[in-house]
């Protein structure tokens, strides 16, 4: 295994990232919805006192499971609370989703479906060095915005609700974990999705519908989170977190384990 | 000995595509590979630079054994074959990836790839995404990148596919010289013959994955036609001078001033001509009819055949 390989793979794949309009577009856009204008309009929202928006938070924190929330907060920093910290949470998780399927997408698929792959296989890059440079510039660029988004999020929270908190409340225990465990561990099974699919899909866009599949657990969680159906503890999420990165191990080893050049070119012809 | 395959076969699932074929390429030498669409010339390359495992037999390239050492194969090999370029890059940054690929970094790389920007005259270009190129162009950049580490093998799997006479005789000068400077060693794959003629020492006639015949030019012909054709064209008319030559036993068809005439060896041609001049007759010129890769071809695989041939 050779890593100045597998770092031109990297850079072979992150150049044309950047210079595809349309991942770039959809890579930004949605982390500045989610974690910008969605949140940013519900505090605002929130924090002006409309007899509509009060009725209806009122109607949103009555079903709200109470046991969730610290204690000694007021109506106005329990419904914050509930809505930053809690109900956004999963919605947190579609981001290093998207980012990783969208690039795993590109490089996998896409270099099949723009067949370019054929020319890769002729070069001295092993099998193994070219799926890892193609891992890493899906895993890397998607935690990183993960974080950044996690980190413009915790300034934004803590700086527009500071006159209603008080302090800084924001980053909970519970989004530390999301942070360090579940980050990683969902952006890689969410490229391992897309690497399986596309040894069978025939291009970028059915590869990415496919395993946007995986979305439907983290809605589904949403869900739950927010009607308090089904609340994970904090040492469930340390749990689930390190269940998803074993799960990710024994993938990565299966990858690389089934690697076949010769079944990659003639899946191309 | 750059390549020397030694009864190599592939067979995929359903077609048998390369079935024992030996051959031998020497270093500094110009190989054609020539053969109808699916003859088993892809297959070849593949083959040869390890990226398929062969079915049975084996295959040196380079010192190095297909099977075991492709990667070591493939770090001295550039090919180019009809796969694409990436298409959102300049031509630029396509080399500069590719070189970034064959560990050539910094100063090295960025001058080499200036160096093949000038040759292949894109230097105007050079900057421009790789997409708005025409065909011709962007076969240049693909042989530009196949030549970005200089390698010491080069394969070429139908350079000239798709592209106007223009382009095609363009891009040809282009390999022409690349052979004349370098003193590379290339595998050319092919189904143009003129492609092949110009550039070839070496031809291999390949048909449902077997290799039919293989040599130079000179050697195939010499192969299948033993004897030799001259054309005699005389200032006077040639009749009589057929009457003269049936006199020494050798037959000669005349044809107005032209007299066309079998002989065993070039060299009997000398006292043919001595003896025509002797008896009166003025010649304006001998001509020995070769057979050139055009007649070799269609002897090994005669029109219509092999068009019928399925893969």
């Amino acid at each position: 295994m050779n890593w100045q390989n597998i770092k031109a793979v990297f850079y072979k794949d992150w150049r044309e990232l950047l210079k595809s309009r349309q991942a770039m577009v959809t890579l930004i856009m949605v982390p500045v919805i989610l974690m910008i204008i969605l949140p940013a309009g519900i505090i605002i929202s929130t924090m002006v006192k409309s007899d509509y928006l009060t009725d209806k938070n009122a109607q949103f924190m009555q079903y709200f499971p109470q046991n969730l929330l610290p204690p000694g907060l007021d109506e106005l920093q329990k419904l914050l609370y509930a809505m930053l910290v809690i109900f956004n949470a999963p919605l947190f998780l579609l981001i290093p989703i998207m980012a990783a399927s969208i690039i795993a997408a590109n490089s996998f698929a896409g270099e099949k479906e723009r067949k370019t792959l054929e020319g890769l296989l002729y070069t001295p890059v092993t099998d193994k060095e070219l799926v890892l440079g193609k891992i890493l510039v899906a895993l890397a660029p998607a935690i990183l915005i993960s974080w950044l988004c996690f980190l413009v999020y915790g300034i934004m929270v803590n700086a527009m609700t500071y006159e209603v908190f008080h302090r800084l409340f924001f980053p909970t225990d519970m989004w530390i974990v999301l942070v360090l465990l579940l980050v990683p561990g969902m952006s890689f099974l969410s490229l391992s999705i897309v690497v399986a699919v596309s040894q069978r899909a025939s291009g970028t866009w059915e590869a990415q519908q496919i395993s946007a599949l995986l979305v439907l657990p983290v809605i589904a969680f949403l869900i739950s989170q927010s009607t308090g159906i089904f609340y994970v503890s904090l040492l469930g999420m340390i749990i689930i977190g390190l269940v998803i990165l074993l799960i990710d191990a024994a993938i990565f080893f299966w990858i690389v384990k089934s690697l076949d050049r010769e079944r990659m070119l003639t899946k191309l012809v | 000995m750059m390549i020397e395959t030694t009864n190599i076969s592939k067979q995929y699932p359903r077609v048998l595509a390369v079935d024992g074929v030996n051959l031998q390429v020497e270093k500094g030498m110009v190989f054609g590979l020539l053969g109808p669409n699916g003859a088993g010339k892809t297959t070849m390359v593949r083959l040869l630079t390890g990226i398929l495992r062969p079915s049975a037999g084996s295959a040196r390239v380079l010192g190095f054994d297909v099977g075991r050492e492709g990667d070591r194969i493939r770090r001295q090999c550039g090919v180019q074959t009809d796969t694409n370029l990436y298409e959102r890059l300049s031509a630029r940054d396509n080399l500069l990836v590719w070189g970034r690929l064959y560990d050539l970094r910094g100063a090295p790389l960025r001058n080499r790839v200036d160096e093949l920007i000038e040759q292949f005259d894109l230097t105007e270009r050079a900057d421009d995404m790789l997409g708005t190129f025409s065909k011709g162009m962007k076969q240049k950049v693909a042989l530009a990148r196949a030549l970005v580490h200089d390698p010491a093998l080069l394969f070429l799997d139908e350079p000239t596919a798709g592209l106007d006479p223009e382009s095609s005789t363009d891009l040809l000068e282009y390999l022409q010289k690349y052979v004349e400077r370098a003193d590379r060693t290339v595998f050319l794959c092919s189904h143009r013959l003129e492609e092949v003629e110009r550039l070839c020492q070496s031809v291999g006639i390949i048909h449902q994955g077997r290799l039919l015949a293989c040599g130079s030019i000179a050697q195939l012909s010499a192969q299948i036609w033993r004897e030799v054709v001259f054309t005699i064209t005389l200032q006077q008319p040639a009749l009589p001078y057929a009457g003269l030559l049936l006199q020494y036993g050798i037959k000669a068809e005349a044809h107005n001033s032209a007299l066309s005439l079998v002989v065993q060896k070039q060299e009997d041609i000398a006292g043919i001509i001595r003896k025509l001049v002797h008896s009166g007759a003025e010649i304006l010129e001998a001509v020995e009819q070769k057979h050139g890769l055009h007649d070799i071809y269609f002897h090994y695989l005669p029109r219509g055949n092999h068009e019928l041939a399925k893969y």
